[in-house]
């Protein structure tokens, strides 16, 4: 395993991403790589909050400037774009894995996006994403996964996950790591991995290559004033890890994703960054329609690559889902955004535009 | 009876339940739910250490999103912190209590003796986190908050140091 100093003060040890080759392969795969991981982590303990602090901006609230995007699940994929997607599965353990029609439902969710970062994987042997795999893989596509170690301060710990289409995206070799977090200033330090969109160059278009951070906060710790709360600490991850990408990769199109148990007006720290953005604002991510938790979070000066064009998955007019069925998947819906296949220069943003896109 | 207390009344039959099915079930359909589910907090709690396994982490899951305590189940939790010595229970419980805030000022005492005895370092720094969002009607407990040092994890002193500042500070 490679040691990465990031600046002066900050290491990171890589993690090689979790392939699922079939069930066999993929628990011997799962039990090395969470052995291999136990220290890959980003070091939060010597962070600059101070200096973070004076770089604030103002959160701003897109639900004012475009409209979501129903989902056409019958429509082809768009070739010269990709969906991302987050979703928490709730409590996505063997238990639910069992139920074929919760099965069924979360993988032809999961089925309609690029790359999906999950929340919530509760299992020490990584079955649920494995049998999830498999399921979707079953109809011909081509999916992939990687899965984090399990984490948390409690005896009740959960796992991140990134899962993609093979065919369009790829994930960086040995990109992926759990930030690490000495000072113990998260409960669940998120996930962070490298990728790229799988398109034939054309013409100095370069294919889309970005880093996706994936977190899910803890409801109890995003209430409090200063570092305690960790919004004010997932503004320092997404800062640093940015840089490190930069400076290690020129790569400056970081995603922040997940349940982050605010709405955006108590973003915090991280909705001060200059530029920062959540492509779904504040519209209702729980299944009841009342409260914002889930975010894709972007710096709209640098990832011009987003189109604009962004939902949340309503179980109900998407899937044909009762509230009965839709609960028992989970309480959240999945948000999702668009993005260019290519890279675009930073400040050419077309994630500006005030029109909802079709 | 209203829908509301007939729902409550069966969860509570159902979290009571001999059979872990039973009880799994209540727990799911507290936890996915997607609704705020009061006066069931000391139950759920309760259910943080179950036996059954499914159990406890759906107890675990409900508790983090899903169960709002209120004022008149203070006693309850209260009394579930003071007789346990199980992490779990005394981490579940200084949670509940410090989504109180005042309301659980009641509750400071066992709460500093929480943040002092308990062996399990994560109730420790809820215990912290609760005093301090019960904030100076818990200036009772200053003296233990000032206990912990420099020897205790980082995590944990910033926590009492943040206490600290909220018991005394808004007090002053």
């Amino acid at each position: 395993m490679p040691l990465l100093r990031l600046g002066t003060r900050f290491i990171a040890r890589q993690v090689s991403p979790t392939r699922f080759f079939g069930p066999s392969v993929s628990i011997v795969t799962l039990i090395a790589v969470f052995i291999m991981v136990a220290t890959g982590r980003l070091n939060l303990a010597s962070l600059d909050l101070d200096t973070l602090a004076n770089q604030l901006g103002s959160p701003q609230d897109p639900t004012t400037l475009v409209a979501p995007v129903r989902l056409d699940r019958a429509a082809p994929r768009a070739s010269d774009r990709i969906r991302v997607a987050t979703y928490n599965i709730k409590a996505f353990g063997e238990k639910k894995t069992n139920d074929a029609n919760v099965m069924q439902a979360v993988a032809s969710i999961v089925a309609n996006f690029d790359l999906i970062a999950i929340q919530e994987v509760r299992s020490a042997q990584s079955m649920p994403v494995a049998r999830l795999i498999e399921l979707i893989n079953r109809s011909g596509l081509r999916y992939d996964a990687a899965l984090s170690e399990p984490i948390g301060r409690s005896s009740q710990k959960e796992q991140y996950a990134f899962i993609w289409d093979t065919t369009r995206i790829t994930m960086l070799p040995d990109s992926s790591y759990v930030v690490r977090d000495d000072a113990d200033r998260m409960h669940r330090e998120p996930m962070v991995a490298s990728f790229e969109c799988r398109v034939v160059a054309a013409q100095g278009r370069a294919p889309f290559r970005f880093t996706i951070i994936n977190a899910h906060t803890d409801p109890d710790e995003v209430t409090s004033a200063g570092t305690l709360n960790e919004m004010n600490v997932l503004d320092d991850v997404f800062i640093r890890v940015r840089e490190y990408e930069y400076s290690a990769k020129g790569e400056d199109d970081v995603l922040m994703v997940g349940d982050l148990n605010v709405s955006v007006p108590n973003l915090g720290e991280l909705g001060k960054i200059p530029g920062m953005y959540s492509i779904a604002g504040s519209l209702p991510t729980n299944t009841l329609g009342t409260k914002t938790y889930d975010h894709i979070l972007l710096d709209r000066n640098t990832t011009a690559e987003y189109t604009g064009a962004f939902g949340v998955i309503d179980y109900d007019k998407d899937f044909g889902l009762t509230p009965e069925q839709a609960s028992l998947i989970s309480d959240h819906r999945p948000v999702w955004g668009e993005f260019s296949v290519f890279e675009i220069p930073a400040f050419a943003n077309v994630a500006q535009q005030n029109q909802p896109i079709r | 009876m209203s829908s509301a207390d007939s729902s409550l009344t069966i969860l509570k039959s159902e979290l009571t339940h001999t059979d872990p099915v039973h009880r799994q079930a209540a727990l799911r359909t507290i936890a996915q739910g997607g609704k705020r589910q009061y006066g069931l907090t000391a139950l759920v709690i309760a259910l943080a250490n179950d036996p059954d396994e499914e159990t406890r982490e759906w107890a675990c899951e409900a508790l983090e999103s899903a169960i709002l305590p209120s004022p008149n189940e203070v006693n309850d939790i209260l009394k579930l912190l003071r007789d346990t010595r199980d992490g779990e229970i005394e981490y579940w419980s200084a949670t509940m209590l410090g989504r109180l805030g005042v309301a659980a000022s009641c509750a400071t005492a066992a709460l500093a003796s929480c943040l002092l005895d308990s062996p399990c370092l994560a109730a420790r720094e809820r215990a912290a986190w609760a005093l301090s969002e019960i904030g100076p009607a818990a200036r009772s407990a200053i003296n233990a908050l000032r206990q912990i040092s420099h020897d205790d994890p980082p995590r944990l002193q910033r926590l009492a140091a943040s206490a600290i500042q909220s018991v005394v500070g808004r007090a002053a």
